[in-house]
């Protein structure tokens, strides 16, 4: 049985999170076997840090990559057990203890989120198409799938959706349908699709840093223009006055630019 | 093992600390059932030393002042504050309830403070007597900062824990200047609540806080906008400033409620 980390990821920013990301794990996990997806040639740098290197399968045109592309990932993970990363997240603890959580479950997602304080992320504001047309309030930036019958099946169905993505949202996202294709959305279809209800739980969650679910008066768009964040030679992160643990999520690519030169 | 409460009242010339710490130690030892010490820089102006377990004479050495407001109209007064960090050195008692004099105690849920084995107990949430006032200052001691406790009230047991907190709370107060530059609190006064705040925060690993522990019951609070009319047992009435409205006001009255009474000069006209 083997265990890893994978992402999925095309164009020099992106590459380049996953590098960082790669670096975090290596400097955290114990089980720290790391998987890049991607269609782009890698500097000997970058290919060092990774366990794997796979193209992404059955692209037509290999310099393109979208979101609605990333259903695939189950198919090309070399690991029996999986944890799929966004690539805009670094560890900064140890958190070898999910993979034994996860043990019982074929598929696995968060449900809820922290803020940079800690507290519980409640506020909907990103999530409105999920309040509005109940659907289950699940993150797919960091997710966990074990090669089986039953992930199978469902990365079929995801696959389905993520082709047919529009006709989906008309069915069930009827309430604030948003233009574009959304991975959140699509796996909260299509674990509604298959009236999935053992796939969560709270041992999966992440420090979320989208701006608006930090309990701010009046956020920008950007949290790094509201909040210093200090980031040591020891790799401690602190945002504020809080000292941050767990997977953070930084969403702004600003962020890696700044914390990758800490781990050169 | 003995309990009791302190208080710290230093009268500044206009305010009667020391005659709301006598009101206090009534009130504390007809609901709580225990003894009040009195930590003091003015002990000339007990009235009744037999209200007091101790009285405890120290030198005032503070210089803050602030505005005090009483509804709409207000003075700058001195404020002498910053000798509770001392608490637990004051303290003639293993487990110390430690009341602001301007606490009027209504009922004995604080009396299960003394039933734990908690080291260090205190409110987060205090509650506004109104339903339309909100203060996120009191939530958080700025909109991206750490949470805000009230030093109003707190209960500790004189243990490694709760010595390791004032250790690290004199340190905050030492250097107020650095820390209130570090936790943007901008040029606000020194305060209490602030410098606990830091405290329990920094001991705390610079993480959300998970070693203290709430207070027992809940502490509400009005405003220096408000005023207390009425004090009958334990049934308070008060005059709540309305909602956008300066100088207008809405009768309310409390059964059964600890209040924090934060208009000084309305408490003292009731208390006299």
């Amino acid at each position: 049985m083997s265990k890893g980390y994978v992402m999925m990821a095309m164009g020099k920013d992106y590459i380049q999170q996953a590098y960082l990301c790669a670096l975090s794990i290596k400097q955290t996990q114990k089980i720290n076997t790391t998987c890049l997806i991607t269609n782009e040639k890698l500097s000997k740098t970058y290919q060092e840090v990774f366990d794997h290197v796979i193209p992404i399968p059955w692209t037509i045109d290999k310099d393109y990559y979208m979101t609605q592309e990333r259903w695939k990932v189950y198919h090309a993970s070399p690991f029996t057990e999986s944890i799929l990363l966004d690539t805009d997240m670094i560890f900064l603890t140890n958190q070898d203890y999910v993979w034994e959580y996860m043990k019982p479950f074929d598929i696995c997602f968060p449900t809820s989120v922290k803020n940079y304080r800690n507290k519980i992320v409640t506020d909907n504001f990103y999530r409105q198409a999920f309040v509005k047309n109940n659907l289950p309030m699940i993150y797919c930036a960091q997710h966990y799938f074990k090669k089986s019958t039953k992930a199978h099946n469902y990365y079929n169905i995801l696959e389905l959706i993520c082709k047919n993505y529009e006709d989906f949202y008309n069915i069930y996202v009827k309430k604030a349908k948003p233009k574009y294709c959304s991975m959140d959305l699509n796996h909260a279809i299509a674990v509604t699709h298959l009236n999935l209800n053992d796939c969560f739980s709270h041992t999966l969650s992440f420090i979320h840093m989208k701006s608006r679910v930090q309990d701010w008066e009046n956020p920008t768009e950007n949290w790094l223009e509201d909040i210093q964040f200090y980031f040591d030679q020891e790799k401690q992160l602190k945002v504020g006055n809080y000292k941050q643990l767990g997977l953070f999520h930084y969403v702004e690519n600003a962020f890696c630019e700044k914390v990758v030169k800490n781990y050169a | 093992m003995n309990n009791g409460v302190l208080c710290f009242a230093n009268n500044n010339g206009r305010i009667d600390y020391v005659k709301q710490a006598e009101f206090l130690a009534t009130r504390v030892k007809k609901y709580l059932g225990l003894p009040t010490s009195l930590v003091t820089s003015t002990p000339q102006d007990v009235s009744n030393k037999k209200l007091f377990d101790k009285i405890i004479e120290i030198q005032d050495k503070n210089k803050n002042t602030k505005r005090y407001y009483n509804g709409t109209e207000h003075e700058s007064l001195l404020f002498k504050n910053n000798d509770r960090c001392n608490s637990y050195a004051y303290s003639p008692y293993t487990k110390t309830l430690v009341l602001d004099t301007d606490v009027i105690i209504c009922n004995d849920s604080l009396k299960h403070a003394f039933t734990n084995n908690h080291s260090f107990q205190i409110y987060s949430n205090c509650v506004d007597l109104t339903t339309w006032r909100h203060h996120p200052e009191f939530d958080y001691i700025n909109d991206k900062g750490i949470e805000f406790y009230w030093a109003t009230a707190f209960c500790f047991t004189k243990d490694d824990i709760s010595e390791r907190f004032f250790v690290m709370l004199n340190y905050v107060v030492e250097n107020y200047k650095h820390f209130s530059n570090v936790y943007d609190l901008g040029t606000r006064n020194f305060r209490n609540d602030h410098a606990f705040s830091i405290a329990i925060h920094v001991l705390n690993g610079f993480l959300e806080n998970d070693w203290i522990k709430k207070l027992p019951g809940s502490l509400y609070y009005t405003l220096d906008r408000d005023h207390i009319t009425n004090i009958s047992n334990d049934k308070l009435t008060f005059l709540l400033q309305k909602e956008k409205c300066h100088g207008e006001y809405t009768l309310a009255s409390t059964k059964g409620m600890n209040v924090h009474v934060m208009n000084k000069f309305s408490l003292e006209e009731m208390i006299k």
